[in-house]
């Protein structure tokens, strides 16, 4: 198990390294000059200081030596400045991620969880009226595009009903530190948690109900029947056990569709999130920060995807890792 | 011997599929959807004597009446006109996409999975970077780098989406190499690409024209999210995306603005993922995928 992970770790590092120099390209050959944004607005600027920036900021080297600065700085956890905010990017990028891990996180565990007891039900209750419908619930979900439902949330419970704000993350007139400071936040987060929750049901409801499907046909089941186990036991203790294995696999599998899905959401939500973030750092030509931002967001993804992995070996006995 | 086609000439396995195909109520339901929306698409421009640009001032934001079935925009527009036009644009991404993507993957996938080696090892190093960073993450930074319009949003498409082709065409060909047909078609002296393209692409079709329809589908969500964030399809051409754009600048006085392109991107999501869904069914029940 120790070599299996060594090894995973190691095999990460390559993929890490080739993500980074792709996405280092792309957003060279991103239109726009990187130093409008900073110069924008000095009034005595004269050519020789704009080539003496660009000489100074390295912008005339070649894309490989530009990246391997790059990265050197990266790998001592440097990514330099963001030229929009005149900010440590680690400043920016920090309180955003940790903003973004809790809109995700939100929506993970109440939308997987909601999922996985549909799934439940339909699995036990197959072919009946309610399994039909929750399928139908989840296909719908998954059809809806996440910016509109966005907008329809924001018209039906911000707009028409007036119970929830439109947007952004706090209220400017509460007190921060106090209880109705979490409160306003909490109110805050329903709407893009729903929203995320909504179209990301449909993967785990199915999976969860097929996987449970294909072990309440197994002899064993049969037996734990037998021997007088009531239904509660038998699919509880029994066969959820087995039936829960694949369905981890899956919500890891999931994962860059939130993280992806919460892009969209905060910025239609204006949510103070990384997604946000990388939009606003694209618009505004902010190529350290949108780089930063992509790295992070590819780190998450592939750390799990390695989560997935462990936790698989780690649920199911069946498996061995060879190192 | 049996008398007439055999079930395995190709007619009788089209037809076969056809079959189980017609049993699947929930495929009737996404077959007609999308005919319904392609019709419409089609000819509803032309049920109404406005062009897509022609501003009236005097009849702005109005709401729906029998001159404006689905009411005017802020400059007197017609919001019916606009979404038909907008359909055609987002309706031949999603098409051009899902069959490219999947003619490129497919032809990547199936020629990786048998020739093996190097190449494969490449090709799918790329897929895996790909898969690496959340797709709508990935076609923001291309679509500022391939900049906006309706040629490159299609480029920029085809260049994430063909990895989902050829991950499963690569998947199919690794479990039909060994098997005794391609060993047969071998032994008799077939090229190369002989194998490839006559025994290996028809086997491994059914999850292709699966893996189509979703990525049709994938294509419109992608394409509508990126033209809304105004990184896609760019005013004066209308797509569902920069619609909702546009109506949600006035969201507060005409949400109807903002509810019903919507509600046509919903539908042909609907009507795609309905599709693939009963398409897969039809093909192989066992054939699962899951959709990142």
């Amino acid at each position: 198990m120790l070599r299996y992970l060594v090894r995973r770790i190691l095999e990460m590092v390559p993929l890490l390294f080739i993500t980074s120099a792709l996405i280092y390209l792309l957003l060279y050959l991103m239109p726009g000059d990187p130093l409008y944004t900073m110069l924008e607005g000095v009034p005595n600027l004269r050519a020789e200081d704009y080539q003496r920036l660009r000489v100074l900021y390295g912008l005339d080297d070649p894309v490989y030596i530009q990246y391997w600065k790059w990265l050197w700085q990266m790998l001592q956890l440097n990514p330099g400045y963001s030229r929009e905010y005149g900010l440590p990017v680690f400043d920016i990028i920090l309180p955003a991620f940790k903003n973004t891990l809790v809109l995700t996180l939100a929506a993970v565990v109440i939308g997987k969880s909601v999922a996985v007891l549909l799934g439940i039900f339909s699995a036990i209750r197959q072919y009946s009226f309610w399994d039909y419908f929750f399928t139908v619930i989840a296909f719908i979900g998954y059809s809806l595009p996440a910016f509109w439902l966005a907008l329809m949330m924001i018209i039906v419970f911000a707009v028409k009903l007036g119970w929830l704000p439109t947007s952004g993350m706090t209220s400017p007139d509460v007190v921060p530190g106090t209880w109705a400071a979490t409160a306003d936040w909490l109110k805050h987060l329903i709407l893009p948690v729903t929203v995320l929750t909504i179209s990301e049901i449909i993967q785990v409801q199915r999976y969860m109900r097929s996987s449970l499907l294909e072990v309440l046909r197994q002899d064993y089941l049969t037996t734990a029947r037998a021997k007088g186990l009531n239904e509660r036991a038998v699919i509880g203790r029994h066969a959820l056990k087995n039936a829960l294995i694949p369905v981890v696999t899956i919500i890891a599998i999931t994962m860059p569709r939130v993280i992806g899905g919460s892009a969209v959401v905060e910025t239609v939500f204006g949510y103070p999130g990384v997604g946000r973030l990388l939009y606003v750092s694209i618009m505004g030509n902010d190529l350290v920060v949108a780089m930063s931002v992509v790295m992070i967001i590819a780190f998450t993804v592939i750390l799990f995807n390695l989560l997935a992995d462990i936790l698989y070996g780690w649920l199911d006995p069946r498996i061995r890792y060879q190192g | 011997m049996t008398r007439g086609k055999s079930t395995r000439t190709p007619t009788g396995r089209w037809l076969a599929l056809w079959q189980r195909f017609k049993q699947h109520r929930v495929a009737y339901a996404g077959l007609f959807f999308f005919l319904a929306l392609l019709l419409l698409v089609i000819f509803g421009p032309y049920l109404f004597p406005y062009e897509l640009d022609q501003v009236s001032l005097t009849e702005r934001m109005h709401g729906p009446s029998t001159r404006h079935w689905f009411g005017t925009d802020e400059l007197g527009r017609d919001t019916w006109v606009r979404i038909m036009h907008g359909g055609r644009v987002s309706l031949t991404v999603g098409l051009m996409v899902g069959i490219s993507a999947v003619l490129i993957g497919g032809l990547v996938g199936i020629v990786a999975g048998y020739l093996g080696g190097v190449l494969d090892n490449i090709l799918m190093r790329i897929v895996d970077v790909i898969y690496t960073i959340p797709r709508i993450v990935l076609l923001l930074v291309l679509s500022k780098v391939a900049g906006p319009g309706l040629g490159s949003i299609i480029i920029i498409l085809i260049a994430v989406e063909w990895t989902n082709a050829a991950r499963l065409a690569r998947g199919a060909v690794l479990s039909f190499r060994e098997q005794e047909f391609v060993l047969a078609a071998q032994c008799l002296g077939a090229s190369k690409w002989r194998v490839m393209l006559r025994h290996l692409l028809p086997n491994s079709l059914a999850p292709l024209i699966v893996a189509a329809t979703l990525d049709a589908g994938a294509a419109i969500r992608a394409e509508t999210t990126l033209s809304f964030l105004g990184l896609g399809i760019q005013p004066p051409t209308p797509s569902w995306g920069n619609l909702l754009t546009n109506a949600s600048t006035n969201i507060f006085i005409a949400p109807l603005q903002v509810f019903l392109p919507g509600m046509f991107i919903f539908f042909t999501l609907m009507s795609f993922n309905l599709l693939g869904d009963a398409l897969r069914d039809a093909m192989d029940p066992r054939l699962t995928q899951v959709r990142r």
